[in-house]
């Protein structure tokens, strides 16, 4: 049992240890500036009380447009202990595409920071009212918020589990984002497992290296605040340069590091591992995608005391399977590890499309037990949210991951693929037809077809377009997808083509696509 | 332009239109474009590229120049002429 099945919420994480050891460091941004437990109780009790006086009230939403920083994460918990749900959007985004989200979701409040704040005006589609973090947007501290001095600490009033924690966006087949709500009982249920899976202590440093919207964030952010240990914040600038960040996982004494494989591959290859010390380093979590063999192996040697998991999961499922990799990875081996067995808080099945289980060695798809980590709903999508769940003969309800698994006689899944377009690129999940909702509104695209290739380092969009007249430069279509679409959505491979090829129905024949060279 | 500037300068491109816009026509690569701002380069590629960089000119990056100074054709060539001389 950890402090995570003890409370009600997660700001309550941070008011416990507020209380107990205020003086204890409990994050640290890329400077090295540093707050500790009382200071950030003080800076997230005078944001949530900011929240109030804009009206917030319990069960709103309120966006959250900014810059990883001791400020931003301060608003998390700030808008946790206003009793309200979080919406963290990515910052870079597509202006248009923050704005769906927050009109999706009716935020009474945004927060963000003066270069987001014309974009984000309130109009007709977005009622919600500004809170705009201003200072040093550069380094994205907003001075003004941390040199607030000394607040009465505001604890949340009795919360309780069921309210929302927070929702996070992500991509929708229809070309709309769709928002995964979760409670802080569903947040609270994957906090206690990773905490009783990590046992952190009050001397642990884990690395926030995921950006607030992506659901990697809430362990790398509550579990540390479980036992009063420490979060550093990896900022944008640090994560871009190999060499950079090597440095600063070694001096900054970070022990519990959790990334998407794609960034260790880029470590292990390019990070110069063996100059620095990272004796502090005791476990590596990845999670998001297939981490390929040879570059975990090549990590391994690199990095060879810490113990290394796998975490897998939806958004929607917080992890719900973990499985650790040996202390060797064999020489001969080339498929990637297993997803694992089910999380102790979970209940995951492989079942056949007449929701029967499998028979060991089978293919089937992975469900997990309405239950423990699991999200509410999609927000304001019933329909939607009724497709994802669906019941046993025993009545009992389930969330479809919809992906196809082979389970082991002991219950240890491997991932073999998915039936429709949805894909994973760097722990972000994509649905393709997104991508062609996007490219179908350039005016001289006449069609367009997205698939993606695997490759040995991961995977590979490719779209292929016919054109109105004369074809746009590739340069345009990158130009036009950067405006209109999130950068892990953008295609590597751009393909004009007279017609796209289409099947005996008039379909486009994706198949034929994928045999392209 | 030096002979070492063209050749940094070639060998910049080349890296541009192979890995990043593999099948755009040279001549529409124009070397003041912000590389970011257009969606050719994100975090990733840039680390990947910053590699490339530091390792064919034997060169090392703060990290700071690796994501301020590091954008257009132009402004990459520049950082490798001044850090390698």
């Amino acid at each position: 049992m950890t402090l995570a099945a003890e409370v009600a919420s997660l700001a309550a994480l941070l008011e416990h240890w507020a209380e107990r050891t205020p003086d204890a460091p409990a994050a640290e941004d890329s400077a090295g500036r540093a707050l500790s437990y009382r200071a950030l109780d003080a800076l997230a009790s005078r944001i949530a009380a900011r929240l109030l006086e804009c009206g917030v009230a319990p069960g709103d939403r309120v966006g959250v447009c900014l810059p990883k920083s001791l400020a931003s994460f301060a608003a998390l918990l700030a808008i946790a202990k206003a009793r309200a749900a979080y919406v963290p959007v990515d910052f870079s985004a597509p202006p248009a595409r923050n704005r769906f989200i927050f009109a999706d979701c009716a935020a009474r409040v945004v927060i963000t920071d003066e270069s987001r704040a014309a974009a984000l005006a309130p109009a007709e589609d977005l009622a919600a009212t500004l809170l705009v973090f201003s200072g040093d947007a550069a380094s994205g501290e907003h001075a003004a918020w941390l040199a607030g001095g000394e607040a009465a600490p505001l604890r949340a009033n009795a919360p309780t589990s069921q309210d929302l924690a927070y929702i996070l966006y992500t991509s929708g087949s229809t070309g709309k984002p769709k928002g995964v709500v979760h409670t802080h009982a569903s947040a609270l249920s994957f906090v206690d497992w990773a905490a009783r899976l990590i046992r952190p202590t009050g001397a642990d440093r884990f690395s926030s290296h995921a950006p607030f919207h992506f659901d990697l964030s809430i362990l790398d952010l509550y579990v540390p605040l479980t036992a009063g240990a420490c979060v550093v914040l990896v900022g944008e600038a640090v994560g871009k340069d190999p060499f950079g960040l090597a440095r600063f996982i070694a001096e900054r004494r970070i022990s519990v590091w959790y990334s998407v494989p794609s960034i260790l591959a880029v470590l292990a290859q390019h990070g110069r591992l063996d100059r620095h010390d990272y004796s502090a380093l005791r476990l590596v979590f990845f999670a998001g995608e297939v981490f390929p063999v040879k570059h975990l192996r090549a990590l391994k040697k690199l990095w060879t005391q810490p113990v290394y998991y796998n975490l897998y999961g939806p958004t929607e499922t917080n992890v719900c399977t973990y499985q650790r990799i040996p202390d060797a990875v064999e020489e001969e081996r080339t498929a990637p590890y297993p997803i694992g067995v089910a999380c102790e808080n979970c209940e995951a099945v492989a079942l056949d499309d007449a929701m029967q289980p499998v028979t060991a060695g089978s293919e089937g798809v992975l469900y997990v037990h309405a239950s423990g980590p699991v999200m509410r709903d999609y927000w304001n999508l019933p329909e939607r949210t009724a497709r994802a769940f669906r019941e046993t003969a025993d009545g009992r309800r389930w969330y479809s991951t919809g992906d196809v698994v082979i389970a082991d006689a002991r219950g240890c899944f491997d991932y073999v693929g998915r039936r429709d377009r949805m894909v994973k690129r760097r722990g972000y999940r994509i649905e393709l037809g997104e991508i062609e909702v996007a490219l179908y509104r350039h005016p001289a695209v006449r069609e367009a077809a997205v698939i993606a290739r695997t490759q040995e380092d991961g995977v590979a969009i490719w779209a292929y377009l016919s054109a109105n007249g004369e074809a746009p430069s590739i340069i345009e279509l990158k130009q036009f997808c950067a405006k209109n679409l999130l950068s892990y959505m953008s295609p590597d491979r751009f393909v004009v083509i007279d017609a796209l090829p289409r099947t005996s129905t008039d379909k486009v024949d994706y198949q034929a696509l994928l045999k392209s060279a | 332009m030096s002979r070492d500037e063209r050749s940094i300068r070639d060998t910049v491109r080349g890296y541009v239109l192979r890995e990043l816009l593999p099948g755009e026509k040279p001549e529409k690569l124009d070397d003041a474009l912000s590389l970011k701002e257009a969606g050719i380069l994100d975090s990733l590629s840039t680390l990947q590229f910053v590699s490339y960089v530091e390792e064919s000119f034997g060169i090392e990056l703060e990290p700071h120049e690796a994501s301020s100074a590091f954008d257009s054709v132009n402004e990459i060539v520049s950082l490798v002429v001044q850090k390698a001389s």
